[in-house]
């Protein structure tokens, strides 16, 4: 190894909050008793209170279903919103908005809707945050196809070390319409947002983290049966392990694949007590 | 954490490749040309790269196959990098170099292609199935194929600052040791949905893109693909251009207009120079977003006569490149080293009467003068920007 190899460092940070919207329930919590015997109900309704009345009706599910995740993420870990880097991905990115414009640029391209084209950049669920909340903090929107969700938790990882501040993950994607379906096989819509902090930044952890990256191949962690039948098809869902393993709160150790060659290894313990 | 450029290139209607690109600067030949392409019928003039159509990508990546990728390939053989990113790869090991990539609709003509052509069902046919194509991490996809790099491979899209932030988040990925270099780029490419889309916002200028000038009437829209490889400062031996800071913020004011007091962007601004530790005095040339259109020149302008005294040169190049959308952020960091390089500063082409109500004064000719620091702007819809400030090496 030549001498100026200065290797990898591991990335300490804490889990502070999480935000969960998907079908059949509104909030992490009912994800969580969803995988009980009552299993999850119908449909959910999905009324993100942040975005005013006027621009929900515009906004679409994509970056609705964000700003609901995003909220109770804050809201848990009792943070201001007007403070965070966010940091987005997404495996597909908007589907219903892409389909509606590659369609109608097929049928009568002089008929795209301007709010639908803006609606359309990849960044408007950071942008309607960013209204929505005041924020001027720093978002990126970031894509690795299916190993989306594990790169963002290292985007957004990176974030909080080498900028010392508390980052809001939000990793979503939608169910695909029928001309997109070979790219996606998600049946269903999940939103997912984790608040992680610096070690110690933030008074509410619920876990503390380590996080590695490491040469070679990985599984991805295994998910209840009901939630993988469920959202195992839903790129986004890649980040469900670690989301499941900070609410069972015992020590964990999850591998999840970053490319056929990477992966990350993220030890999960509880959090600090005081902090607690 | 300063990154060191080791090497960068970028292909744009205004050539491809390095050489090409300075002699029109220094020319003042623009890349822009009466909109012809394919399957749009707006009036408008376009940056488009000539010769895309018959790039054939190497054997081993034909089924990544879109006219973004041919982009990105033309690009990526231009000036040497292919083997300056090799040499590297092969000293300190493909995983140590991470690919970032930004793009703001990444191969979606691929996808508007297959909609023309839809099964009875609804379905795509299956011969234009190409899921590696079609989703936003094309561009990154297909780099990491094509050079072999293994490092953790993104693809940024957050509109018009797309490629500025790749640099961004090279920094953090490096300071974390997550990498000890990164391929960073971008890469966009002429479309229907930009076309039509800015079209329908009517922001779309019916000739060629007047930055700054009384009389704009909006953007022209281009194409382009740009790299730099950048590293952990003084891995390797030898001077090297570098970046010094960087700043990303919101806007937290519109979806499609910029904050009319600049508010973004001088945060942006503010954080690239602090993280450089300098002033705005010390800055000899800032490039422009310079977008052409009416309320981002003049938002622009307005933050600039805010932070930087006369002294400073500032300019925009999108009357030889059009607005490369995603691909912007890369293109002009590149003109900004480029600038460095050989202390030519272009003008603003097309900017005959400067817009009267601005109160920072544009460059409009050419100039020639050493610049030891320079700033890049990039603003995207959603109100996300950044700023990246550069630097030569002291003597």
């Amino acid at each position: 190894m030549p001498a100026w190899y200065l290797g990898c460092r591991m990335i300490e940070f804490a889990i502070c909050g999480i935000g969960a919207w998907g079908k059949g329930f509104s909030c992490w919590g009912e994800l969580l008793e969803g995988l009980g015997e009552g299993g999850w109900r119908e449909d959910t309704r999905l009324q993100p209170e942040l975005i005013p009345a006027r621009e929900r009706r515009r906004a679409p599910l994509f970056v609705k279903m964000a700003v609901e995740v995003m909220d109770q993420a804050c809201s848990a870990a009792q943070a201001d919103p007007s403070s965070l880097a966010t940091v987005f991905a997404t495996a597909m990115s908007d589907m219903e908005t892409s389909d509606y414009m590659c369609r109608t640029l097929a049928e009568s391209p002089r008929l795209v809707s301007p709010t639908r084209f803006h609606n359309s950049v990849n960044n408007a669920p950071s942008g309607y945050w960013s209204i929505a909340t005041g924020s001027h903090a720093p978002a990126n929107a970031a894509c690795s196809y299916q190993y989306s969700a594990p790169m963002a938790l290292l985007e957004a990882a990176a974030q909080v070390a080498a900028e010392n501040r508390m980052v809001l993950l939000c990793v979503q994607d939608e169910a695909a319409p029928l001309a997109l379906e070979h790219v996606s096989g998600a049946r269903e819509p999940l939103a997912l947002a984790l608040l992680i902090a610096p070690p110690g930044a933030c008074s509410h952890e619920l876990a503390r983290c380590r996080l590695d990256l490491q040469r070679g191949a990985a599984d991805w962690p295994a998910l209840p049966p009901a939630l993988n039948r469920k959202l195992g098809e839903n790129p986004s869902a890649g980040l469900l392990p670690v989301a499941l393993a900070v609410s069972r709160s015992g020590p964990a150790d999850l591998e999840m694949p970053l490319s056929p060659a990477m992966h990350l290894q993220l030890h999960i313990g509880p959090g600090a007590r005081e902090n607690r | 954490m300063h990154l060191s450029i080791i090497h960068h290139t970028a292909t744009s209607a205004a050539g491809i490749g390095l050489d090409a690109l300075g002699k029109s600067l220094k020319r003042r030949q623009t890349g822009l040309r009466e909109n012809d392409f394919e399957g749009c019928d707006i009036d408008t003039w376009i940056g488009r790269v000539p010769g895309l159509d018959s790039v054939r990508l190497p054997p081993a990546q034909e089924h990544l196959d879109s006219r973004n990728n041919r982009l990105a390939w033309l690009g990526l053989q231009q000036d040497g990098l292919l083997g300056i990113v090799g040499e590297l790869a092969g000293e300190m090991g493909a995983e140590r170099i991470g690919v970032i990539m930004g793009t703001s609709t990444s191969s979606i003509g691929d996808v508007e292609a297959a909609y023309r052509n839809l099964a009875a069902d609804g379905r795509m046919r299956s011969p234009d199935q190409k899921p590696e194509v079609q989703n936003l991490h094309s561009p990154g996809l297909f780099v990491a194929a094509v050079t072999g790099l293994t490092g953790p491979c993104m693809t940024i899209s957050t509109a018009c600052s797309s490629s500025a932030k790749v640099f961004a988040s090279a920094a953090r990925w490096i300071e974390c040791g997550l990498v000890d270099a990164a391929l960073v780029g971008g890469v966009d490419s002429l479309c229907l949905n930009t076309m039509y889309g800015f079209n329908s916002l009517e922001l779309v200028s019916p000739e060629p893109c007047r930055p700054s000038d009384r009389d704009r009437r909006g953007i022209s829209i281009g194409e382009a693909a740009g790299f730099a490889l950048v590293c952990r400062p003084n891995l390797l031996p030898g001077e090297f251009p570098r970046l010094l800071g960087y700043g990303e913020s919101s806007d937290a004011h519109h979806m499609s207009h910029p904050h009319p007091e600049g508010k973004g962007a001088l945060d942006a601004i503010d954080q690239a120079l602090g993280r450089a530790a300098l002033s705005a005095s010390d800055i000899g040339y800032v490039n422009l977003h310079g977008t052409a259109s009416k309320a981002n020149d003049a938002v622009e302008n307005r933050a600039l006569a805010a932070r930087f005294g006369h002294h400073t040169l500032a300019s925009s190049t999108k009357g030889w490149t059009g607005h490369t959308l995603g691909a912007a952020g890369i293109l002009e960091a590149v003109i900004v080293l480029e600038t460095m390089k050989t202390g030519v500063i272009p003008g603003t082409l097309n900017c005959e009467n400067a817009d009267p109500d601005f109160r920072f004064p544009v460059l409009q000719e050419n100039a020639e003068t050493p610049v030891q620091y320079a700033l890049s702007n990039s603003f995207g819809f959603g109100g996300n920007n950044a700023s990246l400030v550069f630097g030569l090496p002291h003597d």
